[in-house]
C-alpha cells in the first residue's frame, strides 16, 4: 500500500514539474507547481515527517504559491513569449551545473546517507520528524534562535509596512 | 518525552534585552503624539544604548554562557560589542543631522537601528551556527530598512532593493553552508563542530569543506570582501550618510566577530588547509579596495571603496591566525568604528537642506570656513590612512605585526603596499580641505547641531587616546583574546 501511494505521488510530482515547465500559460505552470508541492507534502508525510508535510503545504502550497499568482496576475502576464533561442555562455554553464546537479543526486542516491555525519540523537526515525520532538527541541536547545526569530519578523513586519505607508507624515 | 529546559541566564542576552525593549517603546510611540519628539526619542535610543553598554561592561568581570549553548558573553564578544555599541550611539546623535532633509520618521527610524544593533551584539556572541544564522538576518534586514530611509530619493530607494536582493542572496549561501555542515557533523554548536574536525579534518567529507567555503561566500558578501563587493559603493553611496557609517563599521564589527569566532572554534584546528584561500581574498580585498577608491570623486563612494580595502586589513590578522589575532582584530574593529562613522558623520553634517556636498571639489575650503568640522575629517582621514599618532595607525601597526609573527611577511609587505596607494586618496580630501579655494559663490554651511558636535569630539577623541596610548588599551584587548 505504501509503495502504491509513493509511485502516485512520485508520478503526481513529477507530471506537475513536467506542466510548469512545458506551460506557455504562467498561471497554469504556477498552478501546476502545486501539484507538485502537494505530491511532495504527501512523500514527506509517508515518510515519517509530520512537520515538514504541514510546512510544505502551509508555506510553500500555500503563502509562496499565492505571492506568485499575484505577481503573476498583478503584472499580468500573457501566454509566454518565445525568445530566439540562442546557444549563449549562459545556456553552457546552465547545461554544465544541471549535469553536476544530475550527477550529485545520482551519486547521493546510490551512497546514501553515509556522507551524512552522526546525528546525536536516541531517537527513532520515527519519532524524529514528529511535531512533539521538534516542539521539544525548540523550547529547550533552540528556544534562543526561536526567540530571535521573533525579533527579526518584527523587524521585517516594520520594514515591510514603512516601505508601503503612502504618506510621508 | 522528557524535556531538559537549559540554563536560562538572562545575563547573557541582557544588553540585547535592553536595547529591545528600547526599540518596542520606540515603534509604540511612533503611534502616538510622541512622535516628533525628538528629545524624547533621542533620550529613550540613548538610554538604553547606555544600559547595553552598562551590562557588556558587567560582563568583562564575569562571562556567562547560556541557553544551551546558543550564546557566549565571553570577554571576546564584549571587545566587539564596545565597538558595535559605540558605532550605534554615534549613529543615533549623527543622524539628527538627517532629519531635515530625509525626512525621517524618528521613532521608527532610532528602533530600526536599535534592533539591527541587536542583531549585530548577537552575532558577536552566538555560539551557534543558527544563533549566528538568526543574528546576521536580523541585522541585515533593519539595515535593508534603513538603507531605503530617504523615500523620496530613488537612489535612496536603489540602495535598499539593491542590498536587499544581493543580501537575500548572500544568506542563501550561507544557510545552504550551515545546512550542508549540520548533514556533515551532526551539531550546529561550534565547539562540537570543532571536535568533528579535530577527528576528520576539515576536508574529512565532501560535505563539510563545501559547506564551510558556502559560509565564507555569505561571510564575504556581509562584510563586502572582494570578489563579492560588488554592492557595496552603490548601497553606501544612496543610503542616508549616518547609516552609510553605521552600516560599513558595525555590520563589519558583528561579521567580523562570527567569522573569527567560527574560524577559530570550529575550523581551528587545521585552519592552516585554508589559510591559502584567505591570503588571497586579503590581498585582493586590499588591492582592488584601494586601487578603485583612487578613481572617485564622490567621498561617500571613496568612503566605500575604503571599507572594502579595510575589511582586506582585517583579514590578514585572520590569515594570520596566532595569539596576536583577536585582540588586533577588535583593536582594528574599535578604531575603525570611530574613524569611519566620524567621516560619514562629517558629511552628514555639512549638508544642508536641499544639496549634500558629497564631491570632493565641493569641499574646497572648508577647512577655514569651517575650522571645527574640518579639523575632525582631517583627522579622520589621517586616522584611515594610518598617519601616527592616531589609531589608525597603531590599528594597522598591530594587523601587520600579527601577520609578521605567523611568517606571512609578504602578506604584511603587501599590506603596507596597499595602505601607501590609500594615502593617495585620503590626504586628497585633506588638500581639498586646507589648500584648495572654493570656486564660485560660498556656499551657506548649515548651523552644526550641537549633539552632532558632541558625538564627533567624542571620535577625535577616542582616536586620538588610542593613538597615543595604545598599550593600555592593548593590554586589556590581550585578554579579550581568551574565547569562552
Amino acid at each position: 500500500m505504501t509503495a502504491f501511494l509513493f509511485y502516485v505521488f512520485a508520478a503526481l510530482a513529477v507530471a506537475g514539474g513536467l506542466t510548469l515547465i512545458l506551460h506557455r500559460n504562467p498561471v497554469y505552470s504556477a498552478l501546476s507547481l502545486i501539484v507538485t508541492m502537494f505530491s511532495l507534502a504527501a512523500l514527506f508525510a509517508m515518510l515519517d515527517a509530520q512537520f515538514l508535510a504541514i510546512i510544505q503545504v502551509l508555506v510553500y502550497a500555500g503563502a509562496v504559491m499565492v505571492l506568485f499568482l499575484f505577481v503573476i496576475m498583478l503584472i499580468n502576464v500573457r501566454l509566454e513569449q518565445r525568445l530566439p533561442q540562442r546557444f549563449t555562455a549562459q545556456t553552457a554553464v546552465a547545461v554544465a551545473l544541471g549535469i553536476i546537479l544530475l550527477v550529485e543526486v545520482i551519486q547521493i542516491g546510490l551512497t546514501g546517507s553515509k556522507m551524512l555525519g552522526p546525528v546525536a540523537t536516541e531517537l527513532s526515525a520515527k519519532e524524529v520528524g514528529r511535531v512533539q520532538t521538534l516542539a521539544g527541541l525548540l523550547f529547550t536547545k533552540y528556544v534562543l534562535p526561536f526567540e530571535v526569530a521573533t525579533i527579526l519578523l518584527l523587524v521585517a513586519i516594520v520594514g515591510g509596512i514603512y516601505f508601503a505607508k503612502r504618506k510621508l507624515r | 518525552m522528557s524535556l531538559t529546559i537549559p540554563t536560562v541566564n538572562l545575563a547573557a542576552i541582557g544588553p540585547e534585552l535592553a536595547l529591545t525593549v528600547g526599540a518596542l517603546i520606540l515603534l509604540l510611540l511612533s503611534l502616538g503624539r510622541y512622535r516628533r519628539s525628538t528629545g524624547l526619542l533621542l533620550a529613550v535610543a540613548l538610554g538604553s544604548l547606555a544600559v547595553a553598554f552598562a551590562l557588556v561592561i558587567a560582563a568583562w568581570k564575569a562571562p556567562v554562557e547560556a541557553f544551551a549553548g546558543s550564546v557566549a558573553l565571553d570577554r571576546f564578544a564584549v571587545g566587539f560589542s564596545l565597538a558595535i555599541l559605540s558605532a550605534a550611539t554615534l549613529t543615533v546623535l549623527l543622524s539628527l543631522n538627517e532629519l531635515e532633509r530625509s525626512y525621517l520618521l524618528l521613532a521608527d527610524y532610532y528602533g530600526l537601528v536599535l534592533f539591527a544593533t541587536v542583531g549585530m551584539l548577537f552575532l558577536a556572541s552566538a555560539t551557534s551556527l543558527v544563533m549566528v544564522f538568526v543574528g546576521l538576518e536580523t541585522l541585515s534586514i533593519s539595515l535593508y530598512v534603513l538603507a531605503g530611509q530617504r523615500r523620496t530619493q530613488a537612489s535612496s530607494l536603489e540602495a535598499a532593493l539593491k542590498y536587499f536582493l544581493l543580501g537575500a542572496f548572500a544568506t542563501g549561501f550561507f544557510l545552504y553552508g550551515v545546512a550542508l555542515i549540520y548533514g556533515a557533523t551532526g551539531t550546529l554548536q561550534l565547539r562540537e563542530i570543532g571536535t568533528y574536525v579535530g577527528t576528520h579534518g576539515i576536508f574529512g567529507s565532501p560535505l563539510f569543506a563545501f559547506g564551510v567555503l558556502l559560509l565564507l561566500i555569505g561571510f564575504g558578501f556581509k562584510i563586502a570582501v572582494v570578489p563579492f563587493h560588488m554592492w557595496t559603493p552603490d548601497v553606501y553611496q544612496g543610503a542616508p550618510t549616518p547609516v552609510s557609517g553605521f552600516m560599513a563599521a558595525g555590520s563589519k564589527a558583528a561579521a567580523f566577530a562570527a567569522l573569527v569566532r567560527i574560524v577559530f572554534v570550529a575550523v581551528g584546528p587545521t585552519v592552516v588547509n585554508w589559510t591559502a584561500l584567505l591570503w588571497v581574498l586579503a590581498v585582493l580585498t586590499m588591492f582592488v579596495g584601494n586601487v578603485l577608491a583612487v578613481v572617485q570623486d564622490n567621498v561617500k563612494r571613496m568612503l566605500a571603496y575604503s571599507s572594502i580595502a579595510h575589511a582586506g586589513y582585517i583579514l590578514v590578522a585572520i590569515v594570520a591566525a596566532n595569539d596576536l589575532t583577536n585582540s588586533s582584530v577588535i583593536f582594528y574593529v574599535l578604531t575603525y568604528t570611530f574613524m569611519n562613522v566620524g567621516a560619514f558623520g562629517v558629511l552628514s553634517a555639512l549638508a544642508s537642506r536641499d544639496k549634500e556636498a558629497l564631491d570632493v571639489h565641493e569641499l574646497s575650503g572648508v577647512g577655514y570656513q569651517k575650522p571645527l568640522l574640518g579639523l575632525a575629517m582631517a583627522i579622520f582621514m589621517f586616522s584611515l590612512a594610518g598617519v601616527p599618532p592616531t589609531a589608525g595607525f597603531m590599528a594597522k601597526f598591530y594587523v601587520f605585526s600579527a601577520a609578521v609573527k605567523a611568517g606571512y611577511i609578504w602578506l604584511a609587505i603587501l599590506g603596507v603596499v596597499a595602505a601607501m596607494i590609500s594615502v593617495y586618496y585620503y590626504l586628497r580630501v585633506v588638500v581639498y580641505l586646507y589648500m584648495r579655494e572654493p570656486d564660485g559663490e560660498t556656499t551657506a554651511w548649515p548651523r552644526l547641531v550641537p549633539a552632532v558636535g558632541v558625538a564627533l569630539g567624542v571620535a577625535v577623541l577616542a582616536i586620538l587616546g588610542m593613538g597615543v596610548w595604545p598599550g593600555s588599551v592593548m593590554g586589556m584587548l590581550r585578554q579579550a583574546a581568551a574565547l569562552l
